[in-house]
Parts: C-alpha cells; structure tokens; sequence
C-alpha cells in the first residue's frame, strides 16, 4: 500500500530554478538570546521567544512589533502557534508552558503546570485541541487546550527531551531526546509505536514531521540533518555541510517555492538544501551568533531566522524576484 | 495516517472499556464521519457533542423549549449539522458550528429515530420513525410532512400506499417501525410489522421493491453500512440478518426503475418480490442459539468487516461482536447496567456503548507495546520460524562482500507533501469542506474562581448545619514557600476522638444502587439545608489539582463546605489517586477499610451529610528524594478540629524529625528544644495555638527541609 521506497508517479516536473534569498529586515527587540521564531500559520503574524522571559509578536508582512507577551519567570524556550493563528503556546525554563492570546487584549490564558524540571518543546496538534511538551524532566506531557487538563504524561526518554510534534492528522507524535533516540507515540493512548536509533548518534537535537507525515526530519549533534522514513526505519536522505554539534537548532522545510530544507548553523548562517538533491543551494551570513531556529513563511518565499546572545535579532530573508 | 506502524499482530476488535463519558444522563450517541466528534443526547433534552480526540466536551446543544428526552442524534453528511429528535414529539436542526437552533419542529408522535438525508451537506430533510406510525420524511424547515407506505395491501391491487399526508387514525396498528437511508439518499429501506422490507422511493411515495424476511417476524431495526453495500436488519426472532446490496451505490433509484419495466409480473405484490430479489441477497444471520436473546442497537463496524450488537436483556451490558462472514469473534462484558445504545467508530477500531445510567463506555484494544516498537530492527513473528542461514552466515571470512547497509538509493525523489487519499473516506468530495473539530478556544482561568466565589457568597447562613472552615493552617517557612519544589510536608492533621468519617457517595460510575439513593436523595429536600442549585464545585487545589506541589491547608482558607458541595479532584491518574477515608484511615494513611480507592485522574465526590471527611493519596509520592520520606502522604481534612496533630512517615534513618522554636528553625538547630526523634513515625500533637517548626536535622540546612505549622485557635 504505502510505495515508500520507489515512487510510481512519473517524473515531476523540473522544479523552479533557486532563487537566492536576500537579507531585508533585522528585528531587534530582545534583550537576551532570541531562542525561537515562528510565523504563524495564516502568515500574518511573526512571534518570537527569547531568554529574556518574553515573547514578541510581530506583524510578518510590515515587520514590525506589535506586542510583547510578559509572565514567564525564566527563559523562553520554544513556542508554538495553534493552527487558527489565534493562540501562541510558549515553554519556558519556568517549568511551566503558557496559553497566549495573539490578538488584542494578547491575555495569557492559561499556565500548565505539571512538568517538574525546565519545558524546553511543545507544539499544537493540527486540531489545536492538544498540545504536547516536552521537558527536561524527560517526560513528554499532552494537555488539553481548551482546560489546560494534563490528559497524559509519557515517560518518553532516558534523557531531556529536545523537540516534540504532531503528524498531519494529529494520531502521532514524535519525540527527540539527548539520549540520541527518536520515538514515534500514539497521540491517543500514549503507547510507543516505535523507536529510531542510530547506534553511532549522539544526541537527536530536533525532529520534525514532514508536512504530509510520512517522514522525518531529524538533526542530530554531529552536524546532521536527516530525513527518514519512519515506517521503514530507513534513511531517504541526509543534508550536510552546516555546523550543529552543541545546540538544539530547529530546520524547516520550504515547500512555496521548490522544496527546500532550511535550518540554522553554528557558523552564523542559515544554510539551504535543495529537498532532493541535497545539495547546499544558499548559505544566508549576517547574523552574528549560532542561528538558533529559522521558520519559512505558509505561503511567501520568506524566511525568519533568530540567533543567540551575541546578537539577539530575528533576521527575515527574501527570495528575489 | 499511523496505519504503516500499527502492528498488523493485534486485533481490529476492541476489547476492554478504555475510558468513560460522564455528563448528564446521556440516552443516545452518533459519531461524525470522521469519528472526530461524538454527540449524545441526554435525558434532559441537551446534546453534548464531545471531542473525541481530548474526550472533553466541545460543545453543549439546547433548546430552552426542550428539556424532554432526547431519543436520537444524526449527523450532517459533512457534520455542519445535528438533528435531534426528543421525547416531546419535536425535531430539532442545529448549526454544530455557531451552536444555534436552525429549525426546530413538533409532529404529532414522539420520533424514535431520526435520519439526516445523506445526500445533502445542509439537508433539510429527514426520515423520522414516530412511536407507532408509519414512518415519514419531513422538511423540517418547511414543516411539512409525507408519511410513507409501510404496507402492501394483500387485495394486490396495485400498491397502496398507507394513507398518504393522513396521520394514522387508532384503527391501523403500527407497532414501531424502523426505515434508513440507502448511501445517497434516493432510496429508503423501511422495516414493516409483517416481516418485510420495503425499498421506497420517497420522491414518488412508492413502494419499488419488496423483500420478505424469512420469519416474517417484526423487523426492529435495520441498519446501512458506511459504505452502503450492507443492510442489517434485526428481528424479534431474536436474528440479525446481513444483506448484500445489490443495486449500485449512484442512482440506485432509476435502475429499479429500469427493473420494473423489465419485469412482466402480473400481480403487483409477485412484480415487487421479483424486483425485491434484484435488490437485496440474504448473505448471513446471526443469532445467539442458546441463550436467545433478544438484540438492541445493532449497527456494522466503520470498515463493514465486523457486525456489534447489545444485549437487550435486563441489567446486562454484553456486546456482541461478530465477524461478517458469521463467526462470534467475542463477547464484551461491561458493568451491570442496561446497554441503551451502540456505535463503532467510523475509522478506529473503538465501540461506543451508552448505559441506562447514562454513562458512554468507550471499548479500545488492550494494546500492548510490542518489543519492536522499542528496537527498530526487531520483526514481530506470529509463531516460532526456523531460521536457515545464509551460506556465509557464520564464516569467519565472509566470502561475499557484505551487501551495501542501506537499499535506498539517496537520490530518489521523495514526495513530503501528498497525502494518500485515505481509503474510508473514498466518496469525499472535497467541494464542501467537512467539519471535524470545533475550535478548542482555552477557557480564561479567571471565571472558575468567580463561580466559586458566587456559589459561596450566595449561601444562607444555616446555623449550625454548616460546617466550620477548618482552622488549622499549615504554612510553609519563609524562603520555602516561595520556592515551587519545596518539599512538601508528610503532614497530617486531624482530629482526635472526631466523630466517623461522613458517609459520602461517589458520583462517577454509579450503580443502579447509587442512582436509587441519588433519587432518595432528591425526594428529601430536608435533608439538605441548602437548596441543591446552590452546591458549587470545588476543584481540590483550583488549577493546580491533587498532588503534592500544592498547600492544601491554604488552599482551605476561607472556604466553608456545606451538604451538596461537591468536589472535584483531578489529578495525573499515574501519579496520584484519591480515596475518602474515616478519621483513624486518615491517621493512619490507610485506605483499607474505607469507602474504595479512586484513580482516574478525575474524581468527584459529593458532600452528604454534615461532618468532618477525610480524604488522602496513597501513592508514593513522585518527590520523595526531596521530601520527609519515601512514602509521602498527603492529608488533609476539612471541617472544625479542636486538636490535632502532625504525624511524620519517613524512612527511618534518612531522616528524623525535630521540633523546634522559631531560632531553632531558623538556624536549622535541634538543641536546645524538644529533642529528635527517628522512629520514621513520629507524632506531634498539637495543643496551643501558635507557630511550631519542625525539621530534619539532616536536611534542613542544605534541602530547606523544614516547615511551620500554624495552629489557629478555635472559632
């Protein structure tokens, strides 16, 4: 039934040829590390989350700051937008994940609390009904949105979770851990479904599914990014020539224009591969630390990208025409 | 869209009650399509329309006009609708999104059943089955009604249909009848008193074929499949008969008329048999030849693969699940409640099952993690294999050259974007788009303290049937209370001599006892001194819940419990659980000999009578390398206490209890004050009021494991 390994559809037609991506904004406006960056799924809004315990939501298309979303105790360190745009999940250092409204009166909502050591991922399911975070305390955590109700906690891994994400349909998520694992979980009972290991991997410092679910994106800290087809175990295609071997840095994939892998560096850059060829097309310098997150806009060619403490900015990229 | 990993081991047929659904008293159920959203009508005329995925409500349906009986629930074809039939004769059209009445209409008889078109994405016509007349479509916009032929007059003249746009007057006896929808909707399939089936054309009002069920015994159901290629019916000699459809899915109505012309029959009646067996095969029954019971909610599985069906019989919750080709694959056992009504999940292999207590039970697979899920390589094996090496196996040098690790070629083009069309939805057309969820808007936190505080402040002030807020009060030291880990304290407080614990009933999963003395309970108004409508709901710990972050003698200030309060304690069901205890339970921290012990994570119980109640946690705590002891309880007590004292349970030698003045605490110093114990069960009573501090010797400097205990004098 699933054709994983040979396609039978014809060749797809050539794909439009690289345009480079060109600075056009930098974002100032934190006053710490920025740790992650996110345009919202009806590509309006830009939000952002930073060590210095807040988050700002930013308009995407005049690119400038709308609000800034205080309560958090500690670090910000990744945040989630549902997928009606209306509501931003943040985690923080704080042990808690708060609900935030992105309009006006941008009320926190809501403060999950549950998780006993620093949130460190979460992300909505497609219904936004859900959410689930991933902590230090190695647990992962699925809450209800509309209560806050912890509804599950699973304990995922031997060591701090790195990232969390939902499937297309919500029947999954995945889970990254330092423990250099990958599992595959059953949204509705919490059951492992399955586990990905390389032996010789060290830690898994991001995993993403793609965008129809039947992949995974995985980095891993020996400057790796992979992509694997999980229902197989096996590897389809592995991107490399960036920098990634101490921070859990987020990549995306860029599906407006051709497909493109998109993540952050260590060496200041924001690289781009080519989905299939997986060769490097652009390297994106100007930032002046670890590129830490980068987002792709659901419908322009636009990337955001956020760096860490020596240089605070989120840094939005445009394709040329 | 897991489908790939599922083990293809494990059964497609749930086994065990999962979870349960408790709101209200709930008759009725019906899935949505997708099985995204389940709604359920409930005896108070409101339908409840929960989200299946959070098992939390999304929405809540009703009609100030309407507090009947709800008597069944349908769908729109793309779930943008719900009808609602109710036991005061009315039908009711919502707008599942916005939540608002579209059309609401009251025919003469009560609607037992009551179908949705399915060919529409806004109908507004629908098939309604009334208690004992013939069935008919209504617009239920409109309001007007056409009642179908339920019967073929034996005079063979012709078909004759039963009193066209004409109520049944008292000489025609129906008994109740039942009718569906055939896919589309050009077609509906009517079940008779005589044992026959009636395929009828609802635009013309016309019998087209008739198929006689061999007893010729009352048909009480009958049932499509999702995909339309299978019809149920359920007789009252105790059989559930599959049919194979056999007109096609589209149109189904002009090929029977292509039959009629073909067929030369003289007599009408022989005409609609011959035209009957070009529709309908009789291809398997099911019956439970021993026991005979009788069937209720029979209905297929998501897939048609599987045929489920209740028990009516008294008192008994049996499901029934057969495979098609006719093998009894199992039987499911629930509690001992009547089953009222039954659904497969369109696309999971759950059962729905509604209870006369109205509880919904939801059936799910034992699943168990295989040992595959935890390593990759490892494949699952239905039985033993014998395995034949391969030639070089176990060479020292192997000859071949290990074939290359990975059989993927890197350079293969991948596809992260489209999405197999999932193969149970085939027919979807995605012109109109489908409602599956409800936008799941986070409820502020603020409202929940406001309700409380009008539930309290609208409380009479009952004399002495109220009961005192509890006047002990246990604060946490200075820097440790502003510190979220700080250990919590292994404390309990209680009363010495205190009367027994209150009698106390739990809510959830009543049994058919519980809902008698519930009703016992309601006839006696006088019991309570306060009118039931003003009981408010404590949620134990507001947001934070039941567990061991949280001050709960705090969280007892300035609250005062009156009869018919309830509360709620909800909590991570893995770590903690809950059990109501008497005074010498609570002493102990002993669960066994009081009123059961409850961890489903949400638990409520409902204050009956005046008094003192107990309740504790019994779990190991998840903090015991902070806290006192390995073996945290928490405890807490409500109600009036003139003594009480602290007991600390720790692991004798970890650590040992001091308690000290407000010096000793400070400087975490035990010498000068009322000596250490280490017995790792120590007991304090408390007989002044004032402050008292207590520490660990060991722990208090470095793990700030102290605590202050105020005790207030009596009120």
């Amino acid at each position: 039934m699933a054709n994983s390994g040979a396609p039978v559809q014809p060749p797809p037609p050539s794909p439009p040829k690289f345009k480079p991506y060109r600075h056009l904004k930098t974002l100032t406006g934190h006053s710490r590390a920025v740790s992650c960056v996110k345009f919202s799924n009806d590509g309006t809004l830009l939000a952002s989350a930073s060590l210095d315990k807040t988050l700002i939501i930013w308009s995407s298309s005049s690119l400038s700051q709308l609000h800034r979303l205080v309560g958090h105790s500690d670090g910000v360190s990744d945040l989630a937008w549902s997928s009606d745009s209306q509501y931003i999940c943040s985690a923080s250092d704080d042990r808690t994940l708060r609900i935030w409204s992105a309009r006006p009166p941008f009320d926190c909502l809501k403060t999950l609390k549950g998780h006993a050591h620093a949130v460190f991922c979460v992300n909505f399911n497609p219904q936004s009904e859900l959410i689930a975070s991933g902590s230090f305390d190695e647990t992962i955590r699925v809450w209800e949105t509309k209560t806050g109700r912890c509804l599950n906690v699973i304990k995922a891994h031997s060591m701090p979770l790195t990232s969390v994400h939902f499937n297309r349909d919500g029947s999954l998520i995945v889970s990254g851990s330092h423990d250099g694992s990958c599992k595959i979980w059953d949204t509705q009972n919490g059951t492992l479904l399955k586990t990905l290991i390389d032996d010789k991997v060290p830690a898994v410092s991001f995993a993403k599914f793609s965008p129809n679910g039947k992949f995974i994106l995985v980095a891993t800290l020996n400057n790796t990014l992979k992509l694997w087809n999980y229902s197989t175990g096996k590897f389809l295609k592995i991107y490399l020539g960036h920098q990634n071997s101490s921070y859990c840095i987020m990549s995306t994939f860029s599906v407006t224009n051709g497909k493109y892998i998109v993540s952050g560096s260590e060496d200041h850059c924001v690289c781009i591969w080519d989905l299939q060829g997986k060769n490097m097309l652009q390297k994106l310098e100007g930032h002046k630390d670890t590129v830490i997150c980068v987002t792709c806009h659901p419908t322009e060619n636009k990337i955001a990208s956020a760096s860490l403490d020596n240089d605070r900015t989120v840094r939005v990229w445009v394709q040329e025409r | 869209m897991n489908a790939p990993i599922i083990d293809p081991l494990q059964g497609d047929f749930p086994e065990v009650i999962e979870e349960y659904l408790e709101h209200g008293i709930m008759k009725c159920i019906a899935f949505n399509r997708r099985g995204t959203l389940l709604a359920a009508g409930c005896a108070d005329g409101t339908c409840i329309i929960w989200d299946f995925e959070t098992r939390g409500i999304a929405k809540e349906l009703q009609d100030k006009d309407c507090n009947a009986a709800i008597t069944s629930v349908c769908w729109s074809k793309y779930g943008h609708r719900i009808l609602v039939s109710a036991s005061d004769k009315s039908l009711i059209l919502w707008d599942v999104l916005s939540g608002e009445k579209i059309a609401r209409t009251t025919l003469e008889q009560t609607v037992l059943q009551a179908r949705l078109h399915p060919g529409s994405s806004t109908p507004s016509l629908c098939l309604a089955c009334p208690f004992s007349s013939a069935p008919m479509i209504v617009d239920i916009i409109s309001g007007t009604t056409t009642v179908l032929p339920v019967l073929i007059s034996e005079a063979g003249n012709g078909i004759a249909p039963n009193a066209r746009s004409k109520t049944p007057d008292g000489s025609t006896t129906y008994s109740p009848s039942t009718a569906c929808f055939n896919k589309f909707g050009d077609l509906v399939y009517t079940g008779n008193s005589k044992g026959e089936i009636l395929i009828i054309d609802h635009e013309k009002v016309q019998v087209r074929a008739l198929v006689p069920v061999s007893s010729g015994s009352i048909i009480r159901n009958i049932v499509f499949s999702r995909n339309g290629q299978y019809l149920l019916t359920n007789t009252n000699d105790r059989m559930i008969r599959i049919y194979e459809n056999l007109l096609p899915m589209k149109d189904a109505h002009k090929v029977l008329d292509e039959l009629h012309e073909t067929l030369d029959e003289a007599d009408e009646v022989e005409k609609l048999k011959a035209a009957g067996t070009k529709c309908l095969s009789l291809v398997q029954e099911f019956q439970d030849s021993i026991n005979r019971i009788q069937w209720k909610a029979p209905c297929f599985s998501g897939d048609g693969e599987w045929v489920i069906s209740g028990s009516a019989s008294r008192g008994e919750h049996k499901i029934y699940i057969w495979d098609r080709a006719g093998h009894l694959v199992k039987i499911l056992e629930g509690p001992k409640e009547a089953l009222m009504d039954l659904a497969w999940h369109p696309v999971h292999p759950l059962i729905v099952s509604v209870s006369l207590t109205g509880l919904v039970y939801i059936w799910a697979k034992d699943y168990t993690e295989n040992w595959s899920a935890f390593a990759p390589d490892f494949k699952e094996l239905e039985e033993n294999e014998e395995y034949v090496e391969r030639e070089d196996e176990f060479d020292l040098m192997p000859e071949t050259e290990k074939v290359k690790e990975s059989d993927v070629n890197e350079d293969d083009p991948v596809d992260i974007l489209n999405v197999e069309k999932d193969s149970a939805f085939s027919d979807s057309d995605m012109s109109q788009e489908e409602l599956c969820f409800l936008p799941a808007i986070p409820c502020p936190e603020v409202p929940e303290q406001q309700e409380k505080c009008v539930g309290s402040s609208s409380k009479l002030p009952d004399g002495n049937q109220s009961e005192s807020p509890l006047s002990v009060e246990a604060g946490q030291n200075g820097h440790a209370a502003n510190n979220a880990s700080s250990p919590l304290e292994a404390m309990e407080n209680s009363v010495a001599g205190e009367t027994e614990g209150t009698r106390l009933k739990r809510r959830r999963r009543p049994s058919e006892k519980g809902l008698e003395l519930q009703a016992e309970k309601t006839k006696k108004p006088s019991k309570t001194m306060k009118p039931s409508a003003f009981a408010t709901q404590y949620i134990v710990g507001d947001d934070s819940g039941w567990n061991t972050e949280v001050d709960y003698y705090a969280w007892l200030e300035g609250k005062t419990f009156y009869v018919g309060d309830v509360l709620v304690f909800s909590y991570v069901k893995t770590d903690h659980n809950v059990a109501m205890v008497d005074a010498s339970g609570y002493n102990n921290c002993n669960a066994d000999s009081n009123y059961g012990l409850y961890d489903t994570g949400y638990d409520t119980f409902t204050l009956t009578t005046p008094g003192d109640v107990y309740f504790i946690c019994t779990k190991a705590g998840s903090l015991c390398t902070r806290g006192w002891s390995s073996n945290l309880l928490i405890c807490f007590l409500f109600g009036f206490s003139s003594r009480c004292r602290a007991v600390f349970s720790y692991v004798k030698g970890d650590h040992n209890v001091a308690m000290v003045d407000v010096a000793g605490c400070n400087n975490c110093n035990a010498d000068s004050n009322y000596g250490v114990y280490d017995t790792g069960y120590d007991v304090f009573t408390l007989t002044a009021p004032g402050d008292v501090y207590f520490i660990c010797t060991y722990h208090c400097d470095y793990a700030d494991q102290k605590l202050k205990v105020t005790v207030q004098p009596s009120p």
